[in-house]
């Protein structure tokens, strides 16, 4: 899935979100893909739409013949955009959260769609139980001294994936003696994670982890 | 601090220019080099010299207008950004860093210059330590960061720093 129509707000306003903590569309280098979605763009952007504008500039500052000059195949508008850099990046764990959420995504929009064709259920749908219940969980993670590694720490306990599972903002907070300890916040599909997983998979990283405690659990 | 004669040496490594022995010199720390041609003082003055060196002058620069903010932002490195006492200190430059890249893949203009390598060397350090949530905070930066540091060559023997975007809640509104 691609951008959708860039000549509507709702297009524009995707690619802004994209290109947030994005140069280019597509790596870290002028690509074909920056062409293709240059072209696509009739006029300049809004100013509100603060990243497009950024990058629509830059991409401005090469001129016609430079930009059909830019490496890499060029492919069609649509291959390019939020699900497919998701996917091309699935080894990469770091970015798993992402993933999850496109995934979540995906059965949303499957979910409306199959909402809309199916009149017949409306009446039935209308009466069907809520969104699925989920929790915002804080989580303390202490590490055994003042020389653990918290950003290893860190990455370690935002390698855990797992489905209905989504890792959120996290801060270091001092106890004590320059020891610091990870609090993290995630959300959680209760039907599929329970706490004692959570628990029980952080401590497995022993290296750094000594416990783990549940700061605070609110159903949302 | 230190951490001039290490953006010496990786500047020299990534430029494939041999940087001499960096001594520092002084209470202040000024890196100094000794060579064939001269000595030279000052952060500044040695990246300038390697650069021209390696003849990579568009590094420094296309037009004079370019050159100058070039001059200015690697100024601003040595004097504020390597000043630096304490997190304090540290947050407004990322904060100033942060506005001034809004609307900028690059320092100046829209190539790459030696004020990006240079403030991509300084910032390393206090990048590797940050938190995710801080990193986030300062977005512009981390982007401009992420991007410099996938520079072919630029990174050299500095760790791979990781950025990673929390997309539950739309933090677009800063």
């Amino acid at each position: 899935m691609g951008f959708g129509d860039l000549k509507s707000r709702t297009g524009q306003q995707t690619l802004n979100n994209y290109l947030a903590d994005r140069s280019y569309i597509e790596g870290y280098q002028p690509h074909q893909a920056d062409a293709v979605v240059f072209s696509a763009l009739v006029s300049p952007p809004p100013s509100d739409l603060c990243h497009v504008l950024r990058w629509y500039n830059h991409i401005k500052s090469y001129s016609d013949s430079e930009r059909a000059k830019f490496p890499g195949p060029k492919k069609p508008l649509g291959a390019y955009g939020p699900a497919v850099a998701a996917a091309s990046k699935e080894e990469d764990v770091e970015l798993d959260e992402d993933d999850l959420f496109g995934d979540n995504d995906q059965e949303e929009e499957v979910d409306n769609v199959r909402q809309e064709r199916l009149a017949a259920y409306a009446a039935k749908k209308a009466t069907k139980p809520g969104p699925i219940a989920k929790s915002n969980i804080i989580l303390d993670v202490k590490p055994w001294d003042d020389e653990t590694d918290m950003a290893k720490l860190e990455e370690c306990v935002r390698s855990i994936v797992a489905d209905g599972l989504l890792w959120g903002t996290s801060k270091l907070v001092p106890v004590g003696y320059g020891i610091k300890k990870l609090q993290i916040s995630c959300v959680v599909e209760d039907d599929k994670i329970g706490t004692d997983f959570l628990e029980e998979e952080i401590t497995k990283f022993e290296d750094f982890v000594q416990s783990v405690d549940i700061a605070a659990f609110n159903k949302i | 601090m230190a951490e001039a004669g290490q953006s010496i040496a990786a500047l020299a490594a990534y430029l494939g220019v041999k940087a001499g022995k960096v001594t520092l010199d002084g209470r202040d720390k000024i890196p100094v080099v000794k060579g064939k041609t001269g000595t030279r003082r000052g952060l500044v003055s040695i990246a300038k010299h390697l650069v021209r060196a390696a003849e990579k002058n568009s590094l420094l620069g296309k037009t004079i207008e370019d050159q100058s903010a070039v001059d200015q932002w690697l100024e601003y490195r040595v004097s504020q950004l390597d000043s630096c006492q304490g997190d304090k200190e540290l947050t407004v430059v990322l904060k100033e860093l942060n506005t001034y890249l809004a609307d900028k893949v690059y320092i100046v203009n829209h190539i790459m210059s030696l004020a990006d390598i240079l403030l991509y060397y300084g910032l390393h350090t206090h990048f590797v330590g940050m938190p995710y949530y801080d990193k986030e905070n300062y977005m512009h930066v981390s982007r401009w960061f992420d991007n410099i540091q996938h520079e072919e060559g630029v990174r050299q023997t500095l760790p791979y720093v990781h950025f990673l975007r929390t997309q539950i809640y739309d933090r677009m509104s800063h």
